[in-house]
């Protein structure tokens, strides 16, 4: 008989799969070529967001406030949060940032995660413009928004000159959700 | 630029949810010598509530959530209510308050017995610890009662929904777990 209350072997490469599987949860996943993902633990305040990017590069945001979308959030956070537990378990460094581009292969999923150690409010800079320094480092200037490239430069800047960041790939089987019909 | 909302049917998304609750529960708590766990939830808006307990059958005392629970488990608890809110609005059904998960473990499977309510206990006059005290002695009984004198709010609380039904209730079969 299986025991009922055996525990999952809660690991990095675990929550990366939860974290995708949040998404797909939410939103159909099938339709887009790219998905990112950025959790920040940064200056005491957690956020999570996430971007998909259409074949004509059409990107849309997901917005955490509007209705429907907390339970979501809430799920990201818990994941991100446990994901620097385990590194604390295992004597690692705890990351501020993760930055997850998953992209769909025909059987498997592919994440590129990036894992960085910049406080950025810590260091003076705005929360608001931290998604425009990724997004421009995943798909460069045309998608940032918010505090314009002169702030995402400076970011950049500083990220050279300071600790580099912890980057790994892991591939995971495609179990996509059929689309349902309420 | 407006993503892709999924709608899932109802209970399929419920299946997926129950799911999810038992094995943070499960990962979070050592439940291998309990009968029964409790999720509780209530949403009013935006003023979400969460917690669980169970009865150690040792000591014969409730272990709940009430001090404090760590912020993981609270973030996991919290999204839970929302997830419900969403499958509620999503099949377009009236929408919910509390959520009483009753996750039992003393067969061979785990089985939730869950129950959705619109019981409106605020606009009933009852307090959050009236409120907490009528969904524990409807699952473990009044010998459990941390404060003696919402036992008359509780009783009060019974006759409301005896005269009212406003609860909807399902079965799911919790899926087995094995470490990967």
């Amino acid at each position: 008989m299986k025991d009922k209350t055996a525990k999952p072997n809660l690991t990095m490469e675990y929550e990366i799969k939860d974290i995708y599987k949040i998404i797909d949860d939410l939103i159909d996943t099938s339709i887009y070529q790219r998905i990112f993902f950025l959790g920040e633990i940064s200056g005491g305040i957690t956020s999570t967001d996430f971007w998909c990017i259409e074949e004509d590069d059409k990107i849309s945001d997901f917005v955490t406030y509007e209705e429907g979308n907390e339970g979501t959030d809430d799920k990201l956070t818990a994941d991100i949060l446990e994901m620097n537990q385990f590194l604390t378990q295992k004597n690692m460094k705890n990351f501020n940032q993760i930055f997850i581009e998953y992209t769909f292969q025909k059987e498997e999923i592919v994440a590129n995660v990036a894992l960085d150690y910049f406080d950025w409010p810590e260091e003076g800079f705005a929360m608001y413009g931290v998604p425009d320094y990724y997004l421009s480092k995943a798909l460069g200037e045309k998608y940032v928004t918010n505090f314009g490239m002169e702030n995402v430069e400076k970011m950049t800047k500083y990220a050279e000159s300071h600790e580099a960041e912890t980057a790994f790939n892991y591939q995971f089987k495609n179990e996509r959700k059929d689309e349902y019909e309420i | 630029m407006n993503m892709k909302f999924r709608k899932v049917p109802f209970e399929e998304r419920l299946h997926e949810e129950i799911n999810d609750t038992f094995r943070f529960l499960n990962t979070s708590l050592d439940l291998s010598d309990i009968g029964h766990i409790f999720y509780w939830g209530q949403v009013y808006g935006n003023s979400k509530s969460v917690g669980y307990w169970y009865v150690d059958e040792t000591t014969k005392i409730i272990v709940d959530s009430v001090n404090g629970v760590n912020y993981i488990l609270f973030r996991r608890m919290i999204a839970e209510v929302s997830m419900f809110k969403k499958m509620f609005s999503d099949n377009n059904m009236k929408p919910y308050i509390q959520v009483l998960i009753d996750f039992d473990m003393t067969g061979s499977q785990v089985i939730a017995n869950v129950t959705f309510d619109s019981y409106d206990w605020r606009k009933l006059d009852f307090d959050l610890e009236s409120v907490w005290d009528y969904y524990r002695v409807e699952t473990v009984g009044s010998e459990y009662l941390k404060n003696g004198d919402n036992l008359a709010d509780v009783n009060k609380m019974q006759e409301y929904a005896a005269e009212h039904d406003e609860t909807l209730h399902y079965q799911v079969v919790v899926d087995d777990f094995r470490s990967n």
